[in-house]
């Protein structure tokens, strides 16, 4: 091969794909849940939204699995802490065409209807399969422009906490089933909010994405060793 | 005389050029035309940015600049190979179709009404596709057979993309294997009837590019041999069963590094 050969061979080469790297995700978890333990410290833990609460419980859970120091400084009674967790069930049998995406819109709420429902069910749920595979073709098939219209008007700070609990319930579910390839999907999605969150003043809520990015990581872990 | 138009993402690509050679040396087929997508199209770049992101700049420096140099000093099984083991003539599918007087469509996209009517005028019994796209539902019911494609992956399994690795990622090296499967296309991703499953075994020292390159080969040969069989009559397609495979997507590259791992586990040990 001519020296224009090799030069066209190392220039295709270096346009590998671009993605968030485990060591961006560690510097990133190291330093929100530092701050998130100093805001902690310093409001209370009863002072963050009964959602919050679960989000923070939920994450110092996962914390030792990835190897991270992350104890609240007191612990709170899980009685006291309101669970949010959605209807569910009920939720499911009131969509008209038992399906959560209908031409690329999403019913709204539905990344945490379907995780209570994971979360409840035991065995087989045709349901939650057949949507999590529609599910799981849209936002491989839109990329950066999946989960972007809902069947109601959706706030900024509504729409990216969808999305990044979209990210938790792709990962369950992978844990769940043991399929690779929601965990595949939950890493894009997680790398595009990656983007979006790290634009110049964006005002995205930092706990939302530490939630998404560690489950994430525990999920990785716990499904590599598998 | 089985009547067969061909169906290419590039005038450049070796696959599909690779392909027309071989059906022009069949006596019982008779390719009437081709038809090739224009690189030029805001949409298609778009779409297969969309799809792709940088790998689009990896494939096109490969397949538009490169071609049969992109695989210099590669000793396994290949294209280029093949292309010098079969005295491919140089040059594009233009030259080739040129040189039998073959009509020759170049298109924005191959489902578009512009290569609707080259097929009505042209008349086949079946369309090879060697990649360009979508083949929408217009296209699929204008021919008499129906459109052939050559997938890189064990069907009914593996559907989709990146096949290959998520073979590996699933540990169904020993169980699927790798392969190619020659099936009519329909309007859903690799999902039409079966005509030809061909495997391949794997060596100690492969990997997913050299894994790659080598169904590369063994697509050219089982579409070529399905054509000849279908051209025979002694080869009929025989419909998939959705629930006995999954549509797989494009790896992410944290998946990929482990499931290269997991390739090196179940290969061969000599």
């Amino acid at each position: 091969m001519g020296l224009m050969g090799r030069f066209l061979l190392s220039l295709s080469n270096a346009f590998s794909e671009k993605y968030l790297r485990s060591d961006q995700i560690d510097a990133f978890v190291q330093s929100e849940s530092r701050s998130l333990l100093g805001e902690i410290r310093q409001k209370g833990f009863s002072s963050f939204l009964p959602a919050e609460q679960e989000r923070i419980l939920r994450i110092q859970r996962l914390m030792p699995s990835l190897g991270v120091e992350f104890s609240l400084p007191d612990q709170p009674d899980k009685k006291n802490v309101t669970s949010t967790v959605p209807e569910g069930e009920n939720w499911r049998t009131a969509l008209p065409d038992g399906r959560v995406i209908n031409k690329g819109v999403l019913v709204y709420p539905c990344a945490g209807n379907l995780l209570a429902i994971l979360e409840s069910g035991k065995g087989k749920n045709v349901f939650l399969d057949e949507n999590m595979e529609l599910l799981l073709r849209h936002v491989e098939v839109k990329r950066e422009g999946a989960l972007a219209h809902f069947s109601r008007s959706v706030s900024k700070e509504e729409h990216w906490q969808e999305r990044c609990s979209f990210v938790v319930l792709f990962c369950r579910y992978a844990q769940r089933k043991d399929d690779w390839r929601f965990l595949n999907a939950a890493l894009k999605l997680s790398g595009w909010l990656w983007e979006e969150y790290r634009r110049p003043f964006s005002t995205l809520d930092a706990l939302d994405l530490l939630m998404a990015l560690v489950e994430q990581e525990a999920a990785l872990q716990e499904m590599q060793t598998c | 005389m089985l009547k067969v138009i061909l169906f290419s993402p590039i005038q450049s690509s070796l696959y599909s050029r690779l392909v027309l050679h071989g059906l022009l040396q069949e006596p019982d087929v008779q390719v009437t035309g081709v038809a090739v997508r224009t690189p030029w199209n805001v949409q298609r770049a778009r779409s297969e940015w969309q799809r792709d992101g940088n790998r689009l700049v990896q494939k096109f420096i490969r397949k538009y600049l490169l071609r049969e140099k992109a695989f210099a000093g590669q000793t396994c099984e290949n294209l280029a190979h093949l292309a010098s083991e079969v005295h491919l003539p140089h040059g594009t599918l233009r030259d080739l179709a040129s040189a039998q007087d073959m009509p020759y469509l170049v298109c924005r996209d191959l489902s578009d009404p512009l290569c609707e009517d080259f097929i009505r005028r042209q008349t086949a019994d079946v369309i090879v596709f060697t990649g360009g796209g979508l083949i929408r539902q217009n296209i699929l019911q204008l021919v008499r057979l129906g459109v052939l494609n050559c997938h890189t992956g064990v069907l009914p399994a593996y559907r989709g993309m990146d096949v290959v690795e998520w073979t590996a990622m699933e540990r169904a090296v020993g169980t699927a294997g790798f392969g190619v499967t020659l099936h009519y296309m329909d309007k859903g991703v690799d999902t039409g009837p079966i005509l030809l499953v061909k495997k391949i075994q794997p060596a100690e020292d492969d990997t997913f590019s050299t894994i790659r390159m080598r169904l590369e080969v063994e697509m050219v040969r089982t579409m070529l041999e399905g054509v000849r069989q279908i051209a025979a009559g002694t080869l009929q397609g025989h419909p998939q069963h959705m629930q006995q495979g999954r549509q797989y997507f494009v790896m992410h590259p944290r998946v990929k590094a482990i499931a290269e791992e997991r390739l090196r586990n179940q290969l061969p040990k000599n």
